[in-house]
């Protein structure tokens, strides 16, 4: 059953590669589209079914298969983000990736494979070589749909702090396994460390986790990442490939090095609040759209880091609960935005006054997504906040008080360059007035919308499931 | 019933701003819907306070954890019910109002969908037991502001104020989010009825509960705009009229006040929580009746008006006499919303201008709108036997008997503030009505009173105005009804004698006469000119005034300066340090290290033999001596 999520994108990918090689038509890059559109389809039908037939209650992986794969009540919900975000992102190449459709496809299908086996193996060093793996065709896909010349030095970035991190990530890795000889999760978990090898094993780990994150001072390379990426590249960089940093710590560092994550806890702690002030300050005055919404979610992963280490079940529910919702809303906004550059080619916001005007449906769009964003009640946002905050604030209270000032700096940059773009007299450097959002678009943001919203409103839709 | 009461205006949230049809039958049907509303609400307040049925309607969980364990539960008690009562009756008034206020615009549909999604969000707070669901409805009430504040949003003006608005209200969000968690660590609830049976078990003056009630106070001063938070409420005048009438006047400013008489059984615990209380809203009661002295818009005015009785209702609340708050608040609803919609009214008929030097004379021209206006400024400044003196005098008098001091330097607070209105109300009547005009002439031919359509609910209004507080004040005042919401500890009871003869009982009244009687009098001499600036005692009292300008200037520092910090982190932390020991620092470092390589690689057997040497000698050296 969930060997399928992995083989089905790999078997598209050989058909992928067999129609590149053929001579091309106008009628076969649809066909294309079809085909890896039905697949991923099929992905978020298995991932449902999946989440209705798992036991929760249950803390051991479920549905073994080749005593390698194997899913339980943490990894589903990494899952089911990443066939959402799968679907949308083929969605989102119809009639807008225009040339090399197949080399797009590849990517996007090797990425997620590569994240789909990072959430349900239990193998530690196929867990490292995936984690690590993504890289590649993520790395070919901002430079190949890459949109500006300075695309080269943001892969480099991108290419070496991750592998910076992993670095120490894989000593640590090779470690533990050769210390207690097996390279399964579930016999490591049994197995007892001593204190002194653990803080030496977490600090490594964590060095890894802290790139992707990406915590406080390894965090450069992830606007410049966004800013040359390509809309569905930030789409997966901001919905998944962070998210891989929150479930490795969730794997590895929480039940296999407690006293590690217990020595660094002020450490990390202290690196999170300067995080998310600092990244919420710094998103002020930005004047690339992208950068903004990357340094939003710097300052909001920072809050999950924060639930995440205090070490408890609510924690990690809420840190779950965090990066689902983050990757949802981030995700809604690096689209809208994307969809604002296909139109203008520009993504600079004294560029842009008064689209309200003219794209009302966009505008509705983006203030829904900027107040969930922000946190507002009955979205996703709130409640993922709420939560964080309670569980910090039993951990620390002073650190939760200064993590809340989010709440007030959140809307100043999300509302400040809303109303930059939105109101105000009509640009003049907007000569050409296009149309406004296509019926893919709008689907492709009511589908986010409609789990932002549902997630909500029914916040025991992860709560409920994940019993004590 | 109940629920349908919730229900009908969020079905008429999505119904009124239907496709294509929405603008011909979206707002008559909201409107439709609004006054059947309005009689399930009248009919809820008989069942539950003269049959006296609570009811407690238990939905589904709404967060299930370990520790937080939250539930949609509605609650129609005495305190709730008593809510709906302005809530419900100002929003279908209003409702009607614009029917006819807002018939040129094209966004009409629009416009009554966002009332009836402030209506929707004020009901959920009213009604709602747990905090973290008051929550919701309180961010929701806000957000409804945000976008009626914008409604106009091709005006810069109204962008830039609606930001504010919305910031400033976060502020206090971020005080009652962490106020819920603090609650949740407390009692391990936050669900009132619970707090309520368990304050008991309440530590007074405990670590906890003071950082609870002072994060509570900020919740409270940004969303009643109490003095600090203040500017947001005349910035928020931006809205059409109806919607500040309804949301900036009525209900949403309540909400605040509201909160805090909810609160009763933990501020009770705190006597210095109750001095803040009343020093607070003496300052804001004071500074709120001074703004209006100097302002020249009209809305203006009345929003500071509003700020000073809003500082009367937190006295009330100071002084632990919480049902006289709400009384008051719910008086204070009926006679604002009347002066704000015959403002509208005014301001509709000069082709919305909305300066009061530009008006003059409109007796003649807008009798309704005059006697509607008199009389709520009557009420406003507490004329024997109209509404507002049933709450507000009677709060005046309460204070003045009290043994606490600082009951009394609220009361003194309260005594200056309520001349003040008095004068300000005056001066806004001669302003408007009396003196000769200032207007265009060519202004003449538009100048109409109102329709039936605006008639129709200001009517309402104003019998509401004149007779509510004389009809309701026995069940109001009345402590046995409210006994198992509102807990007083028995030391703060005030007591106050009915029969002694008092001079400072008619101080209010007094003052109101001779102002009322001398004013037009001094004012067509020209003595009383209070444009004339080459006064230096006019000056000084401006400068003390004009608190808004003085708390902006404080805003706008701190706003400045985050975006200098920005910068500067920015250019030398992000760009700067980071960089040169990150990504920048490694590569130049590198190619430094291969240049150097380079230059001594002269490809001469001679000079590699040598380096191999120089390197044998010194590990020698190194590790072996």
């Amino acid at each position: 059953m969930i060997l399928s999520l992995i083989l089905l994108p790999i078997q598209v990918n050989i058909y992928n590669i067999i129609s590149k090689k053929q001579n091309k038509k106008e009628n076969k890059t649809n066909v294309l589209f079809k085909v890896n559109l039905i697949i991923s389809q099929i992905n978020f039908i298995i991932t449902l079914y999946l989440m209705l037939n798992i036991n929760y209650i249950i803390n051991t992986y479920q549905y073994l298969t080749l005593n390698l794969f194997g899913i339980d009540h943490i990894s589903i919900w990494f899952i089911f983000l990443t066939s959402q975000i799968y679907v949308l992102v083929i969605l989102y190449s119809h009639k807008s990736i225009l040339v090399n459709k197949e080399n797009y496809f590849i990517c996007i299908n090797l990425i997620m494979v590569c994240c789909y086996i990072t959430f349900m193996t239990l193998d530690l060093i196929l867990l490292y070589v995936t984690f690590e793996a993504v890289l590649i065709p993520m790395f070919i896909m901002i430079y190949m749909y890459g949109s500006r010349n300075m695309k080269w030095i943001a892969t480099n970035y991108f290419i070496f702090y991750t592998i910076f991190g992993g670095l120490f990530m894989l000593i640590s890795i090779a470690i533990i396994v050769y210390y207690t000889g097996s390279s399964n999760i579930e016999i490591i978990k049994n197995s007892i460390i001593n204190e002194s090898y653990q803080i030496l094993l977490f600090l490594g780990i964590f060095i890894g986790c802290a790139v992707k994150i990406p915590l406080y001072p390894f965090h450069l390379w992830l606007p410049q990442a966004h800013v040359e990426a390509n809309t569905s590249g930030s789409v997966i960089l901001a919905g998944i490939l962070l998210k891989l940093g929150i479930y490795v710590l969730l794997r590895i560092a929480l039940p296999i090095l407690p006293l590690g994550l217990e020595y660094f806890k002020p450490f990390i702690s202290t690196l999170c609040v300067i995080g998310v002030l600092y990244g919420s300050l710094i998103a002020l005055t930005q004047y690339d759209l992208k950068k903004i919404i990357a340094y939003s979610s710097v300052s909001h992963m920072g809050v999950c880091t924060l639930a995440l280490i205090t070490n408890t079940d609510i924690g990690n529910l809420a840190s779950i609960f965090f990066s689902i919702s983050h990757g949802l809303i981030s995700a809604g906004l690096f689209f809208i935005i994307g969809f604002l550059y296909e139109r203008y080619h520009s993504r600079n916001i004294k560029y842009y006054r008064g689209l309200i005007y003219y794209l009302p449906i966009f505008s509705f769009f983006l203030i829904i997504l900027n107040l969930a964003n922000s946190g507002l009640p009955t979205t996703s946002g709130f409640i993922s906040e709420f939560i964080s905050f309670f569980i910090v604030f039993s951990y620390n209270s002073i650190l939760s008080l200064l993590i809340g000032l989010s709440i007030i700096q959140t809307p100043s940059y999300s509302l400040l360059f809303m109303h930059k773009i939105l109101y105000g007299k009509l640009s003049p450097y907007i000569n050409i007035l296009y149309s406004d959002l296509s019926k893919k678009e709008v689907f492709i943001l009511f589908t986010l919308l409609i789990f932002i919203f549902l997630l909500g409103l029914v916040p025991n839709f992860i709560f409920y499931f994940n019993n004590f | 019933m109940y629920l349908t009461l919730l229900i009908l205006p969020q079905i008429s949230t999505i119904f009124s701003n239907s496709y294509n049809k929405g603008r011909i039958y979206g707002p008559y049907l909201s409107s439709i819907q609004m006054t059947i509303t309005t009689i399930i609400g009248v009919i809820c307040f008989y069942e539950v306070i003269y049959m006296q049925s609570d009811l407690m309607i238990d939905m589904k969980d709404f967060i299930t954890l370990p520790y937080v364990n939250i539930k949609w539960i509605f609650h129609f008690n005495v305190l709730n019910v008593s809510m709906f009562l302005p809530v419900l009756i100002i929003s279908s008034c209003v409702q009607i109002y614009s029917l006819s206020y807002m018939k040129e615009d094209p966004f009409i549909s629009k416009f009554m969908s966002f009332l009836n999604l402030f209506t929707f969000s004020m009901l959920i707070l009213i009604s709602s037991s747990n905090l973290l669901i008051i929550f919701i409805g309180w961010e929701l009430v806000g957000l409804s502001s945000y976008l009626q504040v914008n409604f106009w949003y091709t005006r810069r003006i109204s962008n830039e104020s609606s930001l504010k608005a919305f910031q400033m209200n976060r502020i206090g969000d971020y005080g009652i989010t962490f106020a819920i968690i603090l609650l949740q660590m407390m009692v391990l609830d936050s669900d009132q009825n619970m707090i309520f049976s368990l304050q008991n078990n309440i530590i007074n003056e405990n670590q906890m509960l003071i950082l609870f009630l002072i994060l509570c106070l900020l919740g409270i001063m940004a969303k009643s705009a109490q003095f600090g938070l203040h500017s947001w409420l005349t910035y928020a005048m931006m809205a059409p009229t109806p919607v500040s009438a309804l949301i900036h006047a009525a209900t949403m400013v309540t909400a605040g006040v509201y909160l805090q008489i909810k609160q009763s059984p933990l501020i009770e615990k705190m006597e210095t929580f109750l001095m803040i209380l009343v020093i607070l809203g003496g300052i804001s009661a004071l500074f709120g009746a001074l703004g209006g002295l100097f302002e020249n818009d009209i809305k203006k005015i009345i929003a500071q008006s509003t700020t000073s009785q809003l500082g009367y209702m937190v006295i009330a609340c100071g002084m632990s006499s919480y049902n006289l708050s709400l009384f008051h608040l719910i008086n204070h609803a009926f006679f604002k919303a009347l002066l704000f919609l015959s403002a509208g009214s005014i301001i509709h008929s000069q082709l919305d201008e909305q300066d009061v030097r530009k008006y003059g004379s409109l007796v003649l021209f807008q009798p309704i709108s005059y006697i509607f206006m008199f009389i709520s400024s009557l009420s406003l400044c507490a004329f024997p036997f109209l509404t507002g003196f049933y709450s507000k005098d009677f709060l005046l008098e309460i204070s003045s008997h009290s043994f606490n001091l600082t009951i009394l330097i609220g009361y003194l607070f309260a005594l200056i503030a309520a001349f003040i209105s008095s004068l300000y109300s005056v001066i806004l009547l001669i302003k408007t009505f009396y003196s000769l005009p200032n207007y265009n002439p060519s202004l003449n031919k538009y100048i109409h009173d109102m329709d039936y359509k605006m008639f129709f609910p200001l009517i309402l209004l104003f019998l509401g105005s004149v007779f509510f507080g004389y009809l309701f004040h026995d069940l109001f005042l009345d402590l046995q009804i409210y006994s198992n919401i509102i807990f007083i500890s028995l030391d703060h009871y005030l007591f106050f004698n009915h029969y002694e003869f008092d001079f400072v009982k008619f101080l209010p009244l007094f003052t109101l006469l001779i102002f009322i009687f001398t004013l037009p009098i001094l004012y067509y001499n020209n003595n009383m000119y209070l444009n004339n600036s080459k006064k230096t005692l006019y000056k000084k009292i401006y400068l003390i005034s004009d608190t808004i300008n003085q708390t902006n200037l404080l805003f706008n520092y701190i706003v400045l300066y985050s975006f200098k910090v920005s910068q500067y982190l920015f250019r030398y932390l992000d760009r700067g340090y980071l960089e040169f020991f990150g990504p920048f620092g490694f590569s130049r470092l590198f190619h430094y290290c291969s240049y150097v390589l380079e230059y001594y690689n002269s490809s001469f057997l001679l000079h590699s033999v040598f380096y191999i040497l120089f390197f044998i000698f010194t590990f020698l050296l190194i590790f072996n001596i």
